[in-house]
């Protein structure tokens, strides 16, 4: 199935029963009124119902395919390699700081158009620019290592 | 592909590499990230006695450095205000740098954790509120209010009842009548959920009334200006404004003594209810953290809260001040946690 | 005119060299801070408010006042420039302000932003200094029910930025409502959707899906542009200023961004997003080819910024006159107030007259800075969208998490902006329109807890809401405004027309 549009459609659906089941655990209704449940349950199946319009929309009618809106080749792969990289960031900082992180997650991105000495160079740059600009001018915290940057 | 594909490479390396090596890692102060608790540090916490260090001198380096205090609420706020006023101060005390962060989320339960798991070494304070005692109680928290070792208590502020100056209803007493000829009817407007000062207010004095809900005291207040609801019970800080500007009347504390702010109003307890309610300010460590540098600490919190520009700010904003020692804030907690409890209960069945 | 004479001798104490610094240095500062995502004039002004202490009352104040503003306009130049708003006010401008930036006028975005910002907030200003007090009785009319009514309103009006396919609009409507329930229930305390994390028992910031949907998806998106050709074509920065032609529309909305904006900003605890969507639809029903807006049309961006200052204007009235601030970007006004040992509030007027008046003369002032900076600087501004993108959006990226760390200083909201970066990307692709999902983010709470207040108010009374004249008449309208949207949007579909708004 190359049907993006259907697959999102089934994302929803399932996010949409998900959080349906969870909010069925909440009280419904009190004795002023909706209770906590109410809205999150039809909210809920809202969505699950407009998401199966969607499905249906998409099998019939308005078909998109993957193909169509994913780009290919280095394209795709520098994206992934972006997501990848903010997903690396986060699990390093607490480890090796900010400014080690930030560096590694630029020149990622950098490597794609740029030698690895001028994406070296600028990653660092940048980088160190941000930290001062931030944790010393505006004392604006920044996640750091233990050994504070 | 081959460019792409060493970018992921390298990615993946530094991440097995770093991991690997630091494995048993503690998360330095500001990432925020939820470690294990930390290692047990080599001086025994909790004994009174001096551990017998080659030295022999009880005289250690702290603080060298900056310290941060971690503020479990959002900027602006009163906790905030607190923190800050509290930092200033002690950084003359102290001679270093007192930065505050604010670590908001979770009713305060986010920067309580992350004041808990950084390294006991004494340059992470975490300022502490009633939210210390309730949220363990409610099972919102993933700590437990004695994980903390508490240093000493800055702030407390009573709860206050207020009406609106031109209501129908110009003393406590009358108030009260009148809930209880009208049960169910009259209107409490709330500015926190569970509102534990309603909660103490209706089970002293046995009354029944419809509380409505609000995030924060200015939404409330704006309601009881509005005339769509009776009465409130807020912090004086909050109502300041509104007493001074004639809009809102105070008709009674819930404190063992007079609220210095409104030397005319009686405490509930005068009045013949036994309601001490309020919430209160204070810092503390993790427990691990040594004996010495919990008593630089305390010391130093000691004569920061006699500091004259700590004392102006306070009273200027109506926060009210009580110092307690390391030792009184402890029981003070203890106490409130008994104090709590059956009220978390009912607040509890009400969710 | 007693109050004239006293804004005249404000204007006196304002306009001395040490307070008018001070005013510049809190303008600018608000501005280059506010320019980051992330950093929304919330944030700006709390973080800035140290610098602040040293200072006697009167500049500190006139200094947050100016880093309040300009903050505020911070955020529309990177909404206009990278498509990444930092915080709520600036999602309708995104709409119109950067498909106008990608063709060359950005410039003009920001010009036209700076000038109606500069309208709006001095006209409101005025209405601060001599309409005040009784305007602000009006507004405690305001309760619960009455605020229901209005982001009803609010959301009724959504509908018509939904764009070709209903049911995609509304998906996405919905998503963003189930997404601002997630949290605390406002009303019992019991916790919905929070999968025992604590980050999550106050919900899900809007800042980090803001960012995320916004900011991150732009720049994976931007990477896929094919031709750097784009960027050449959009080299020719077409000026400052609106064509002529377009002169006319645009003061016409400006004035009435300024209206809704001041009316709405004497409601408190209402929010930003109110009078942006209330301007935006406004102008986009009354302009003679609607089909324009969404692609660059002038009174898109002209209006819903005027409102915004208008909006924050007037917000500092329940202040002034009640002590009671209407958001929390006021309400740390008013802790900085009481720092300095001022109690905001009728009282003050008494008091310390000649300080209020100083202070918002220093307001008119902060404005002109504002306005005589921007504008030459908008050029410069504008330049930076044309930096080629493998320079600029590694840039952006490390500012985007930055941002998102800022929110509540911790990992936890960067993770959340990667997965909603995720999310609008292929949103995005699939042409689900992301305003909707951001906008009922933040209308959505906030109206289900009204309603809830409300409704405990009447004692469970549905009725009530009608009973009351305000919100009886508020909802009427909102549920003509529903009808005639799907009506005109079936209408449309039916009539194969393009149609409106599209993402």
């Amino acid at each position: 199935m190359k049907n993006a549009g259907a697959w999102m459609a089934c994302a929803l659906m399932a996010f949409a029963l998900v959080m349906g089941w969870q909010a069925l655990t909440l009280r419904y209704y009190t004795k002023f009124g909706p209770g906590s449940g109410f809205m999150p349950v039809w909210s809920s199946v809202l969505l699950f119902l407009l998401s199966a319009a969607y499905l249906w929309e998409s099998l019939r009618r308005d078909v998109i395919r993957f193909r169509d809106i994913l780009p290919e080749g280095k394209t795709l792969w520098r994206n992934v390699t972006i997501l990848l990289a903010v997903l690396v960031f986060i699990l390093i900082v607490p480890y090796t700081g900010f400014v080690a992180a930030g560096i590694v997650l630029l020149l990622a991105v950098f490597l794609f158009d740029f030698k690895w000495y001028a994406g070296l160079a600028l990653s660092v740059t940048i980088i160190l620019i941000f930290f001062y600009l931030f944790r010393t001018l505006l004392k604006v915290p920044l996640p750091v290592n233990a050994l504070g940057w | 592909m081959r460019k792409p594909l060493s970018v992921l490479l390298v990615l993946l390396v530094s991440v097995a590499m770093v991991l690997a090596a630091c494995g048993q890692g503690n998360s330095g102060s500001g990432s925020g990230s939820s470690s294990p608790a930390a290692s047990p540090s080599p001086s025994p916490s909790g004994s009174s006695a001096p551990s017998p260090s080659p030295s022999e001198s009880p005289k250690i380096d702290y603080p060298t450095k900056a310290i941060e205090l971690i503020v479990p609420f959002a900027a602006g706020g009163g906790t905030d205000a607190v923190g800050r006023a509290t930092a200033e101060a002690l950084k003359k005390e102290l001679g270093v740098d007192v930065v505050v962060v604010n670590k908001t989320g979770g009713g305060g339960a986010v920067g309580m954790q992350d004041g808990l798991s950084a390294k006991p070494d004494g340059y992470t304070i975490t300022v502490v509120t009633r939210e210390v005692v309730s949220l363990p109680l409610l099972g919102q928290a993933p700590f437990q209010t004695m994980d903390f070792r508490f240093i000493g208590n800055v702030n407390r502020d009573p709860a206050v009842l207020v009406v609106p100056t031109d209501s129908p209803y110009q003393t406590a007493e009358a108030l009260i009548e009148a809930i209880k000829n009208k049960p169910g009817s009259l209107k409490f407007a709330a500015s926190v959920v569970p509102n534990y000062y309603g909660i103490q207010f209706a089970e002293a004095a046995g009354l029944d009334f419809i509380t409505i809900p609000f995030n924060g005291a200015a939404p409330a207040i704006v309601e009881l200006l509005g005339k769509r609801a009776d009465f409130g019970i807020y912090n004086p800080g909050e109502v300041k404004a509104q007493v001074d500007g004639g809009n809102l009347k105070p008709l009674a504390v819930m404190a063992e003594e007079r609220f210095p702010g409104f030397p005319d109003v009686p405490t509930f307890r005068e009045i013949g209810y036994d309601i001490v309610s309020g919430t209160y300010r204070g810092l503390a460590v993790p427990k691990e953290t040594p004996e010495e540098i919990v008593k630089i600490l305390e010391d130093a919190l000691a004569k920061a809260v006699e500091d004259p520009d700590l004392i102006a700010f306070m009273e200027n904003s109506f926060l009210g001040r009580q110092y307690m020692d390391s030792e009184t804030y402890t029981k003070f907690i203890e106490e409130d946690i008994k104090i709590l409890t059956p009220i978390i209960e009912i607040a509890k069945q009400q969710m | 005119m007693d109050s004239f004479v006293q804004l005249l001798q404000g204007f006196a104490t304002a306009g001395t060299w040490e307070n008018l610094l001070y005013c510049t240095i809190g303008v600018t500062i608000g501005m280059l801070v506010g320019v980051l995502p992330g950093l929304g004039p919330t944030t700006v002004t709390a973080l800035l408010l140290p610098l602040t202490f040293g200072l006697d009352p009167i500049p500190a104040i006139i200094m947050l006042a100016g880093i309040y503003y300009g903050s505020m306009y911070g955020g529309t130049i990177t909404t206009v420039l990278i498509n990444t708003p930092g915080e709520a006010a600036s999602v309708i401008t995104a709409l119109d302000g950067y498909p106008m930036a990608k063709q060359g006028r950005a410039g003009t975005a920001l010009g036209v932003a700076a000038i109606g910002s500069f309208v709006g907030g001095t006209l409101s200003v005025v209405g601060l200094a001599f309409v005040a007090p009784p305007l602000a009785r009006l507004a405690l009319e305001f309760g619960p029910a009455e605020f229901f009514a209005l982001i009803v309103l609010g959301l009724s009006l959504i509908v018509g930025l939904m764009g070709k396919s209903l049911i995609r609009g509304l998906i996405a409507a919905l998503f963003g409502f189930i997404l601002s329930l997630i949290g605390q229930d406002p009303i019992t305390g019991s916790l919905r959707w929070t999968f025992g994390q604590p980050h999550l028992m106050g919900g899900l910031d809007f800042v980090t899906i803001a960012i995320g949907m916004f900011g991150l998806s732009e720049i994976l998106i931007a990477f896929e542009q094919k031709t750097e050709a784009g960027a050449k074509i959009a080299a020719k920065i077409k000026g400052l200023l609106p064509r002529r032609e377009e002169w006319r529309p645009t003061i016409m909305s400006i004035l009435r961004g300024t209206g809704i904006g001041f009316l709405i900003g004497l409601i408190p605890g209402s929010n930003t997003v109110i009078p942006n969507i209330l301007s935006y639809t406004v102008e986009k029903r009354l302009a003679k080819d609607p089909p324009r807006f969404g692609k660059g049309a002038i009174e898109g961006v002209a209006g819903p910024e005027t409102a915004n200052n208008a909006y924050c204007g007037s917000a500092l009235i329940p202040l002034f006159t009640l002590g009671i601030p209407s958001s929390p970007t006021i309400a740390i006004l008013f802790g900085a107030f009481i720092m300095h040992g001022l109690t905001p509030g009728p009282t003050l007027m008494q008091t310390d007259a000649d300080l209020v008046w100083a202070i918002i003369a220093s307001m008119f002032i902060g404005n002109l800075i504002l306005l005589i900076m921007n504008l030459p600087l908008a050029g410069m501004w504008a330049r930076i969208a044309l930096i080629p993108p493998r320079y600029l959006y590694p840039v952006v990226l490390i500012i985007c998490i930055i941002g998102a760390y800022t929110v509540s200083n911790s990992l936890w909201d960067v993770g959340v902006m990667l997965v909603f970066g995720i999310i609008g990307y292929l949103f995005r692709k699939l042409d689900i329109p992301l305003a909707p999902v951001v906008l009922t983010f933040i209308l959505g709470n906030l109206m289900e807890t009204s309603m809830m207040q409300a409704l405990i108010g009447f004692q469970g009374n549905f009725l009530g809401f009608f009973q009351r004249p305000i919100s009886g008449t508020l909802l009427a309208v909102s549920i003509l405004i529903i009808a005639l949207s799907v009506y005109s949007n079936i209408r449309n579909r039916r009539n194969l027309l393009g149609g409106d708004a599209e993402e």
